[in-house]
């Protein structure tokens, strides 16, 4: 054994260039799979947070049917009840009560179908930050009566701006359309245009004043001291109190909970890419060294050596080159997530046009030490596998033939 | 010039194994690159696709005031006149769909909803999307009847199905009011989300009266026989329209919001393709290297007997132009029939479900567009030669002596 590591480890310096360029191969892979786990990663959180933490919520709880039916007198029962419970419990952060109400809004120009979100700024700051979405004006706190903000799209396609007034038509309690003046005070651009089109915000107290006689609320949102603890406090909320329905931020956005799942999916895919192309790299590079290497080859099998240990002399090889290489290669990676989770990755070179979303350019990579060792596993794997083949097809060589030519 | 191509082709086929290894290298190389930019466009691509055939067309007439203000009022008049005015523009126009589009709020006999009303020609419509095929009961509307078809989302929230009646109320051109009783006579289970839940189809003539917009419209659709010719054909209608009222947009111009979302979502997979040409090279210049080692003993007596280090230079950058050829030809024939032996990827479980939930179909769809596979073509190829330098290096140094005795 002993006699075997020496050889193997001579064989690696006699070929320092082809043995640092293995190194290389596996440096570069394993650098590539962390970049790239982390970087997916961080996207898709920065995402998923910016999401729950602009809109959605750690859990909201509404009436049951409102979410599927939409109509106003679908409001929360016990309003009080459930107040003084968020109030008191612990684990609930910060919540905010929402009157929602699906209408149009009409401008001279045209008129369009809009969610109407009626809150209550103070508490809807504490919970959200969507007032972190204004891009002009105000939201909704400078005293302006009746004030309305909209998303920039929309006030775009209508040709509004702040100061202009647009009218708002809902269905009241009693199904009746009943229709406000409002003013607007401010415009919003949140990630999604759609979003953008989609919703306007006024002041609970004056949709309420207008939609029914007596105070209604059709959704609750709360931010959560921990996102983990959503399940645990969504099911004691539905448990406590009848004719509501709690539910997680899982639950309540398709759209996040497809950004995990499908997220999830895409690392796997785009990791396999890449690791696929790695195993075909260190195989090539161990194949053609190999057939470099067989009239040497040819030579060890006819003074006597036996396959099996030309086979160990050739892996114990690749275990040497990829240990280094994977210690250099992690060395590297993490020093490459550690820079950029705190400077982030500038990702505006490799967006072609201007485009200006809400999503921020600047990317902070995400690596949990579950997923980094995954990624050396993988690797080292890869690695000894590829390594393995033309091990294999070396062994079974005619040493007479082997050491005659080449 | 010749004799070193017949060289360069020798030496390729005198070293079978070699030349396979490094063939397949270049081929993976490819397959990698190609693969990773179809998985990432190819959800947009079906979303886009969508998009031009349900809602804007490849290209659209409107009036000039349209863009900026969408109302009724910025309609156009519509006749045989224009029809033929636009279809003789240019050789290549398929057809021509007139389309009214309006907001409007559409009730049952409780409550009402917000409606995207669009006046179309039901036999224009088909030929150009088939509109028939999405239909999940009942039938379409022909030309003149009182009647619509609803999207499914806005049947299951008025609680409507076929044969009920829909009442529409809005406003029609210039203020005039509008509103009217129609039997519902299909529902369609429309691809567009957004759609689904928003659209109320009518026959255009009936629109046209219902809004007191007689022979107006407020766009043209204009389908092609080949999508390629959008922007010639374009620009022929730019200036066959040209003094008019009338103005030309394209697709791309109509959905720019889509298309910024996916040249944001596309910046990490361009960051990634980096790090993927990034394994590439290191994997390449490793079959490169140890190939050069391999024959520097053939290429110090080749230049011992009195070749040109210049002409060896040549017959091996030749050979590199052969390989890399080979390689990337052979990589884009088998990445193409992989994707389509793949396409689509059916997705299972929780992300399956999640994905349905937001109403697309549980798959991630291949991309097939030609300039991914020219573009990652001609990367590889060019990472390719650039490794290839490495040997053409080392010939300009080689110690001939050393080489040929070695």
């Amino acid at each position: 054994m002993k006699t075997l590591l020496n050889i193997s480890w001579r064989n690696i310096w006699r070929h320092p260039a082809r043995s640092s360029v293995l190194i290389a191969a596996i440096v570069a892979g394993l650098w590539a799979g962390v970049v790239t786990v982390g970087l997916v990663n961080g996207l898709m959180l920065q995402r998923i947070d910016y999401l729950i933490e602009s809109e959605v919520t750690h859990a909201q709880l509404h009436h049951p049917e409102f979410l599927a039916e939409g109509y106003s007198w679908l409001s929360i029962p016990n309003h009080d009840e459930i107040k003084n419970w968020l109030e008191n419990d612990d684990r609930v952060k910060a919540f905010s009560f929402r009157t929602i109400t699906d209408g149009m809004l009409q401008s001279p120009v045209k008129t369009s179908g809009v969610r109407i979100r009626g809150v209550d700024i103070e508490s809807e700051r504490r919970t959200t930050t969507f007032h972190e979405n204004i891009v002009e004006g105000s939201y909704l706190d400078d005293g302006t009566s009746n004030a309305v903000i909209m998303g920039k799209k929309l006030a775009e396609d209508h040709n509004m701006e702040i100061g202009n007034r647009v009218v708002l038509t809902f269905e009241d309690t009693n199904n009746e359309l009943v229709s406000g003046s409002f003013n607007i005070v401010g415009i919003f651009q949140s990630a999604s245009t759609t979003y953008d089109e989609r919703n306007v915000f006024v002041r609970s107290d004056d949709l309420i004043s207008q939609l029914s006689d007596s105070p209604i609320y059709h959704e609750a949102g709360m931010m959560l001291e921990d996102e983990d603890l959503a399940s645990a406090v969504v099911s004691d909320l539905n448990s406590s109190f009848s004719g509501i329905e709690a539910q997680t931020w899982r639950q309540l956005s398709p759209e996040l909970s497809m950004l995990v799942e499908l997220g999830g999916v895409m690392v796997i895919l785009i990791t396999l890419i890449i690791m696929i192309a790695l195993a075909f790299g260190i195989l090539n590079t161990m194949l053609m060294a190999l057939f470099e290497r067989m009239r040497e080859l040819g030579m060890l099998i006819s003074i006597g050596m036996s396959r099996l240990r030309v086979f160990a002399m050739i892996m114990t090889e690749a275990v040497i080159l990829t240990i280094t290489g994977a210690a250099a290669g992690m060395v590297l990676a993490w020093f490459t997530i550690r820079q950029f989770s705190t400077s982030g990755v500038n990702l505006e070179m490799f967006a072609e046009g201007a485009a200006q979303l809400g999503w921020d350019y600047i990317i902070y990579p995400v690596l949990t030490p579950m997923e980094f060792v995954a990624i050396l596993t993988v690797v080292v794997v890869i690695t000894l596998v590829a390594s393995a083949y033309p091990a294999l097809k070396g062994i079974r060589i005619n040493p007479l033939e082997a050491s005659r030519n080449a | 010039m010749a004799t070193f191509i017949k060289l360069a082709w020798r030496n390729l086929w005198r070293n079978k194994r070699r030349t396979i290894i490094t063939v397949t290298a270049i081929m993976f190389a490819v397959l990698a690159a190609v693969f990773m930019q179809s998985i990432n466009r190819g959800s947009y691509e079906v979303m886009i696709d969508r998009m031009v055939s349900f809602n804007t067309g490849y290209i659209q007439v409107q009036d000039y005031r349209f863009d900026d203000e969408s109302s009724l009022d910025n309609s156009f008049y519509y006749d045989e006149e224009l029809r033929d005015k636009v279809l003789n523009a240019d050789g290549r126009i398929d057809k021509i769909v007139p389309r009214i589009e309006t907001f409007m709020l559409a009730a049952n006999d409780v409550s009402t909803r917000g409606a995207v009303v669009l006046g179309i020609d039901p036999d224009k419509e088909h030929e150009f999307n088939e509109i028939r095929n999405i239909l999940a009961e009942g039938r379409f509307f022909e030309s003149g009847e009182q009647s619509v078809v609803l999207g499914q989302g806005m049947a299951n929230r008025l609680q409507l199905s076929v044969g009920d009646t829909l009442a529409l109320m809005g406003q029609g051109r210039f203020g005039m009011s509008a509103s009217g009783l129609f039997e519902i006579t299909g529902i369609v289970d429309h691809p567009i989300r957004d759609f689904n839940n928003q659209v109320v189809y009518l026959p255009l003539d009936t629109a046209q009266e219902l809004l007191s917009a007689d022979d107006h419209v407020t766009s043209v659709l204009i389908t092609l026989q080949n999508e390629r010719h959008t922007d010639p054909v374009a620009a022929s209608l730019k200036s066959e329209l040209d003094g008019g009222e009338l103005v030309v947009y394209t697709w791309p111009e109509l959905m720019p919001e889509i298309l910024e979302l996916m040249e944001m979502d596309l910046a990490v997979p361009r960051l990634l393709t980096v790090v993927l040409y990034i394994v590439i090279g290191f994997g390449f210049f490793g079959t490169v290297l140890t190939m050069t080692m391999e024959r520097l003993k053939e290429f110090g007596v080749l230049l011992s007997i009195g070749l040109k280090r210049l002409g060896l230079a040549s017959i091996l950058f030749l050979e590199t132009l052969l390989f890399s050829l080979m390689g990337v030809l052979f990589g884009l024939g088998f990445a193409w029939s992989i994707l389509k032996l793949i396409d689509p990827i059916n997705l299972s479980g929780e992300a399956a479900q999640a994905v349905i939930d937001l109403g697309f179909d549980p798959v991630i769809p291949m991309s097939f567009a030609p300039d991914q596979f020219y573009t990652q073509g001609f990367y590889v190829f060019i990472i390719a030669m650039i490794v290839f330098l490495f040997p053409l290096i080392k010939i300009s140094r080689l110690n001939i002596l050393e080489a040929a005795r070695s």
